[in-house]
């Protein structure tokens, strides 16, 4: 992927000490951090805070840090860190885990994605009931596999987890979502007959 | 011929690379291509149904950042960066500087009074600080004169800084923390809020605290960083690994020599060695007159301190006033003595009726 390779030059030069090659890593994952950092229901100042310390952090340790071959991976990996760090200091966090948000979109715009709003709707209702009873790290497993499209290794190195445990808590996720997958398309057939 | 994906289940469509990009950008030509989609795979239209659901699921709430946004956020990033090199601050070596800075104490006792640095004289050095500062939102004061100065925090902490040094801190403190950059040496004195920890950073070390007393040296050119605890605790992390805080108590201290980051931590032992540095002296006190403490405070902090010395004559002053602020302690004797302050034109002013 071009975006990849240009990561990595990006990566190298802000390595190297050139500070606007790290201002366009921050321009081109801001919002997938942001995003990522808003799931563990914390509010957007402090997760603005934490993404500033870590590039603040990244700036000043520039020299000790390696190659990446997936710069994005090592930001969310990072970012993790220091909102972990956050809940502890801050929220006097003991858990063993955060939390995970499910608030859904607003609106879905159906007809740019070819779906019927009608049925959509009601997948997503059953579906979200089904996550909310996920354990959080299930759901943080679901959405750095199918929204970030992290590997397995990654999600396990981001989470701070071994390999199986991810395959794990995938697996378990799954089992639950497709309960209801298979709920839907009866609906859809008797709105049909109706 | 296009190659279209051939999903058997929802899993492998929503693994499926083409089918993300498709979900999180919602380009024209990729909506062409999922119509066409549905064409060539009719039967498979649930299962794209049920993809796209889970998808909308795992995705979340939207998010409603514009790319100005987005932009203005990174530029406020990079303007936090502390630059690389300060140019007008000379590398002094070793421990002849702090015999100097001792030295330099002792002489501004005799001048102190005139040679008070405006903090509205701000040397700026960089584009990405003028840029910050043009905006408004960040305060830089560079100590160019030759003894240390006393700087007000807006969250009412203080810092005693050397010459030669120079701090930036934000002008509105945010939610969630209050942060100075140091570049150089200063004494600090960190007003208590739990909510709110208070970090200074510097180029090698990041030091975290809560409300305390402590001194701070890391001057560009010099093999050493350290960090002094007068009082309270605090939280060091070196640059080189800052997942391994090193916590201090009172009277310890910790340096990293910067090129090996080697972490040496012992008990300050020193205080015979440089007797008027702030770090090392006491503010406790027994029925002391208020004016004692008063010129105490004036040579400590190289503030002045004006009052009616005749009004205040009969006043005194019991408790201790180690690990707080310069402005707190101001505030504390007056609250006893049953006076006022005001702070105008870098000095501070007593109003008093006296004490019977």
């Amino acid at each position: 992927m071009t975006s990849q390779i240009q990561d990595q030059v990006l990566w190298k030069s802000y390595r190297e000490g050139d500070k606007q090659a790290l201002g366009i890593i921050v321009e081109r994952y801001y919002r997938t951090l942001r995003r990522y950092g808003l799931k563990f229901m914390i509010d957007e100042a402090a997760v603005e805070d934490c993404i500033q310390d870590l590039f603040l952090q990244l700036w000043q340790n520039r020299l000790q840090i390696n190659d990446t071959c997936s710069v994005k991976h090592y930001l969310l990996k990072s970012l993790r860190s220091h909102i972990i760090q956050f809940l502890r200091i801050e929220k006097h966090f003991t858990h063993q885990e955060p939390d995970w948000d499910t608030a859904l979109p607003k609106e879905i715009d159906a007809e740019t994605l070819l779906i019927q709003e009608e049925v959509a709707l009601f997948q997503i209702n059953e579906l979200k009931r089904q996550l909310d009873t996920l354990p959080a790290r299930e759901r943080e497993a679901l959405y750095l596999k199918y929204y970030e499209n992290l590997s397995v290794a990654e999600i396990a190195e981001t989470m701070n987890v071994n390999r199986q445990s991810v395959s794990n808590f995938l697996q378990k996720a799954l089992t639950k979502l497709r309960s209801r997958w298979l709920v839907a398309p009866l609906y859809w057939l008797i709105c049909l007959f109706l | 011929m296009k190659s279209f994906p051939n999903p058997h289940s929802v899993t492998e469509l929503l693994d499926d690379e083409v089918f993300q990009r498709w979900m999180k950008e919602r380009r024209r030509e990729d909506r062409w291509f999922w119509e066409e989609w549905l064409q060539v795979y009719p039967e498979k239209r649930d299962l794209y149904e049920q993809a796209v659901a889970a998808f909308l699921l795992i995705e979340g709430k939207e998010d409603n950042l514009t790319d100005d946004d987005v932009a203005l956020k990174a530029d406020q990033i990079l303007a936090s960066i502390p630059d690389e090199s300060f140019d007008n601050i000379k590398p002094l070596l070793g421990w002849t500087w702090v015999r100097w800075v001792a030295a330099a104490i002792v002489i501004g006792l005799a001048t102190w009074y005139q040679f008070l640095p405006k903090p509205q004289e701000v040397t700026l050095t960089s584009r990405s600080e003028e840029k910050a500062l043009e905006e408004g939102k960040w305060t830089l004061v560079n100590n160019t004169s030759q003894q240390p100065m006393v700087v007000l925090l807006p969250d009412n902490s203080s810092v005693v800084l050397s010459q030669g040094s120079r701090v930036r801190f934000r002008k509105v403190i945010s939610k969630t923390k209050r942060e100075v950059f140091l570049q150089g040496e200063g004494f600090f004195e960190v007003a208590k809020d739990a909510q709110k920890p208070f970090f200074v950073y510097t180029n090698s070390l990041t030091t975290k605290v809560l409300g305390t007393s402590f001194q701070v040296r890391s001057f560009e050119g010099e093999t050493v960083a350290l960090v002094k605890v007068k009082s309270g605790k605090v939280a060091v992390t070196s640059v080189a690994a800052p997942n391994k805080p090193t916590f201090l108590t009172e009277h310890q201290e910790l340096s990293i020599v910067t090129k090996t980051n080697e972490v040496i931590q012992k008990t300050s032992d020193n205080v015979a060695e440089n007797p008027a540095a702030i770090v090392n002296q006491q503010f406790t006190y027994e029925f002391a007159p208020v004016s004692e403490i008063f010129s105490q405070l004036q040579e400590a902090y190289h503030l002045p301190i004006q009052y009616d010395h005749e009004k205040l004559r009969s006043c005194t002053f019991t408790g201790q006033l180690n690990d707080v602020p310069f402005l707190e302690k101001i505030r504390l004797i007056c609250l006893t003595i049953e006076a006022t302050y005001e702070v105008v034109d870098d000095k501070v002013i007593i109003h008093s009726q006296g004490c019977n």
